[in-house]
């Protein structure tokens, strides 16, 4: 922010020193974040084997089997085969809707942890975390219990006389909703917290003495200057959420499937299609990227304005 | 024309609450006039901020009441109050270009688009930062934010205007025409000014009145010459200027003034109004050093007898710092030019010569 040059810090003293120390981060992503990438990528494009696992013989047959629909025997000319584009569109639009819904009630959470007094804040950071201690799955299969029909939710409702019969929610879209919102919340809070707190609140100050109201100063002062939280969350939150198959399959039954479930359904057992789960997966990591990549331009314009 | 402007009365401020409370402000009075450059003085930590907070609207009052011409504005919100902040800390939006910044409180008042632009750009070259007007507030040196702060709170056109120490991040020759040019700006504007600084040099130079304080308590209020010429108690003398602070005892008391007895002669001097002295009480006096002449050489009879212990040479000007044969020790300040004072060396002998219409007996 402050000088040029001054986000590289020391470059150009020690640099062969610098290289060295970097080696073992370098070693580390090559081969356990990059190496994996690409033999899935490899894997995509070879033959199934039918008892799990692939003959290596380069095919495009994963990627066909994605998009198109050649009939029972294959021989029909090809359409587009929605099954899997539409499991794909379901998953983006869970996701989104997951990362919105995060968003509007991380945010405020957010805001008053922020604003708590310090030695406060960490008891109200540690308490949106305590959740998460817990193994996923059985937080999801938690929910599950709580939600069900016969659930305590629902026990307790009808008992208060709220509702004549149970609401349904087990196997629905809403179930899934619910799994993703609650698995993923504290990745849009913490972020938001962070930026929260480096807030300078005496801006805000400023803006009131200039006149502006509490709601203009949030949405102009505030919101603008904790920006990359905020789109750091809804990154943190949507892509895992995109991936997740967890909350669908315990939550949502066959009728909600997400990409994930799909991807984890062909590496399980003997059934599955390795290259298919394989080019599944690199066709989710391309949307992925996309939005990565759109987020970086979007910062890129914005800094290379502001100047830090 | 002489309306008032902020009327404090008893305002006291607590910091937290129970035991832990910190006071920072304790039974504040003054009044402030339309159109006064108005300075409140004090070393850190003394309050100013806070009292400069409590007008902006940004802290409560413990206890008191604070007027803004002649309404009770306690309860009004700081976007509701026609008073403007330059913050002690800038508070520029860092997401904002200069001019943008300039332009929020007029953007804030819904005056058209043109309006705005026009009179930013206006504002931008009174403070001549109109080339930076694309640039961010990263993008600018402290002093640079300074002024861009001060352009930002004049633009709206306030009927009173806080500044908190606005030139303190200035080098030397900006501050000076600075100064300059925040006095013009105000006669111009027609604003009244609530300025606050611990510079007591700035104050004295600016200020219509100023408004001592020390411990978040009002010490003195009084126009600049007011204050330096008759300090109140012993806090104003010495903040203000450079002065000798000596003990004395009180002689004789009349109605023009009293006689103390000091380093084992009698002294005639001023007492100011509404101060309580006692003959026989041991007081506090303040001699300014420009008011000590020096003569070279001993003289004979009543006069005060001095050793030189150094000598300080200021440019035009030469502290002379002299012991006295009771032990006190006093600063004379006379100039470089004055006869035999650029001969003079440590030890050498000479007689002291005290105004007495200058020197001041102080209150606690
Ligand atoms: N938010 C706060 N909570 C508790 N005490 C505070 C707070 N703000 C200020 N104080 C205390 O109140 C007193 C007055 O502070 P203030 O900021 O008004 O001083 P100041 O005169 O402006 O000093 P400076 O010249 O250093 O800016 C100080 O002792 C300070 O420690
Ligand atoms: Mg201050």
């Amino acid at each position: 922010m402050a000088g040029p040059g001054n986000s590289r810090g020391f470059q150009g003293v020690f640099t062969p020193l610098r290289y060295w120390l970097l080696l073992p981060s370098w070693l580390v992503v090559g081969f356990f974040m990059v190496a994996p990438v690409l033999i899935m990528l490899v894997y995509s494009f070879l033959t199934k084997e039918f008892r799990g696992g692939v003959i290596w013989e380069f095919t495009l047959a994963a990627y066909d089997q994605f998009f198109l629909d050649r009939g029972l025997f294959g021989d029909e000319p090809p359409k587009i085969e929605w099954t899997y584009i539409g499991i794909f569109w379901r998953s983006v639009w869970q996701a989104g809707l997951a990362t919105v819904l995060c968003l509007l009630i991380g945010f405020p959470t957010a805001y008053y942890i922020a604003t708590r007094p310090p030695a406060t804040r960490n008891i109200w950071v540690f308490l949106v975390t305590i959740p998460y201690w817990v193994n996923l799955l059985i937080r999801t299969v938690s929910m599950k219990f709580l939600i069900r029909d016969n659930g305590p939710i629902n026990e307790w409702l009808l008992s208060a006389g709220l509702i004549a019969e149970p609401i349904h929610l087990i196997n629905t879209p809403v179930a899934v909703q619910l799994g993703l919102f609650y698995s993923y919340l504290p990745f849009m809070v913490l972020p938001i917290y962070a930026a929260i707190e480096r807030f300078d609140f005496s801006l805000c100050e400023a803006a009131a003495d200039l006149y502006a109201g509490r709601w203009f100063a949030l949405w102009h002062i505030i919101i603008p200057n904790v920006r990359p939280g905020i789109v750091a969350g809804c990154i943190l939150v949507f892509i895992p959420s995109l991936g997740a198959f967890l909350a669908p399959d315990l939550l949502g039954g066959a009728k909600n499937f997400m990409i994930g479930s799909l991807i984890e359904e062909q590496f399980k057992g003997t059934a599955g299609n390795w290259p298919f789960g394989a080019a599944a997966s690199m066709i989710l990591l391309s949307v992925v990227l996309v939005v990565l990549f759109f987020n970086a331009r979007n910062r890129a314009t914005q800094t290379s304005g502001a100047g830090h | 024309m002489n309306q008032t402007a902020i009327d404090i009365a008893g305002v006291t401020k607590f910091y937290g609450s129970g035991p832990d409370a910190v006071r920072a402000l304790h039974d504040i009075h003054f009044q402030i006039q339309h159109n006064e450059f108005f300075t409140l003085l004090g070393p850190s930590g003394c309050g100013k901020t806070t009292l400069l907070r409590i007008i902006g609207g940004f802290e409560d009052i413990s206890e008191g009441t604070l007027r803004l011409f002649g309404e009770d504005i306690q309860n009004l919100p700081p976007n509701r109050r026609p008073v403007n902040t330059v913050f002690q800390h800038y508070a520029l939006f860092p997401h904002m270009s200069i001019r943008d910044n300039v332009g929020f409180g007029l953007k804030m008042q819904g005056r058209p688009p043109e309006e705005i632009r026009r009179r930013s750009d206006q504002m931008l070259e009174l403070v001549r930062l109109s080339e930076y007007a694309g640039r961010r507030p990263s993008q600018l040196s402290g002093g640079q934010k300074q002024r861009v702060a001060l352009a930002r709170a004049l633009a709206p056109e306030p009927k009173v205007l806080l500044l908190d120490e606005p030139l303190s991040a200035l080098d030397l020759k900006l501050r000076q025409s600075m100064r300059h040019e925040l006095k013009q700006i105000r006669e111009e504007l027609g604003i009244t000014f609530i300025f606050v600084t611990h510079d007591q040099e700035e104050a004295l130079i600016m200020s219509d009145r100023i408004a001592v304080m020390s411990h978040g308590a009002l010490q003195q209020v009084g126009t600049p010459e007011e204050i330096y010429n008759h300090p109140l108690n012993r806090f104003v003398a010495d903040f203000i200027g450079e002065t000798n602070l000596v003990e004395v005892q009180v002689r004789e008391i009349s109605d023009s003034g009293a006689t103390v007895a000091f380093a084992g002669h009698t002294l005639a001097c001023s007492v100011n109004e509404n101060q309580a002295h006692e003959p026989g009480e041991i007081a506090h006096m303040s001699i300014r050093p420009e008011h000590i002449g020096i003569t070279p050489g001993e003289e004979k009879g009543d006069a005060l007898r001095a050793t030189v212990l150094r000598k300080i040479f200021l440019g035009t000007d030469i502290h002379v710092a002299c012991s006295l044969p009771t032990g006190e020790e006093l600063v004379a300040r006379v100039q470089s030019t004055a006869a035999g004072v650029a001969a003079l060396s440590p030890g050498d002998g000479v007689t002291l010569d005290i105004d007495p219409h200058r020197i001041v007996l102080l209150g606690d």
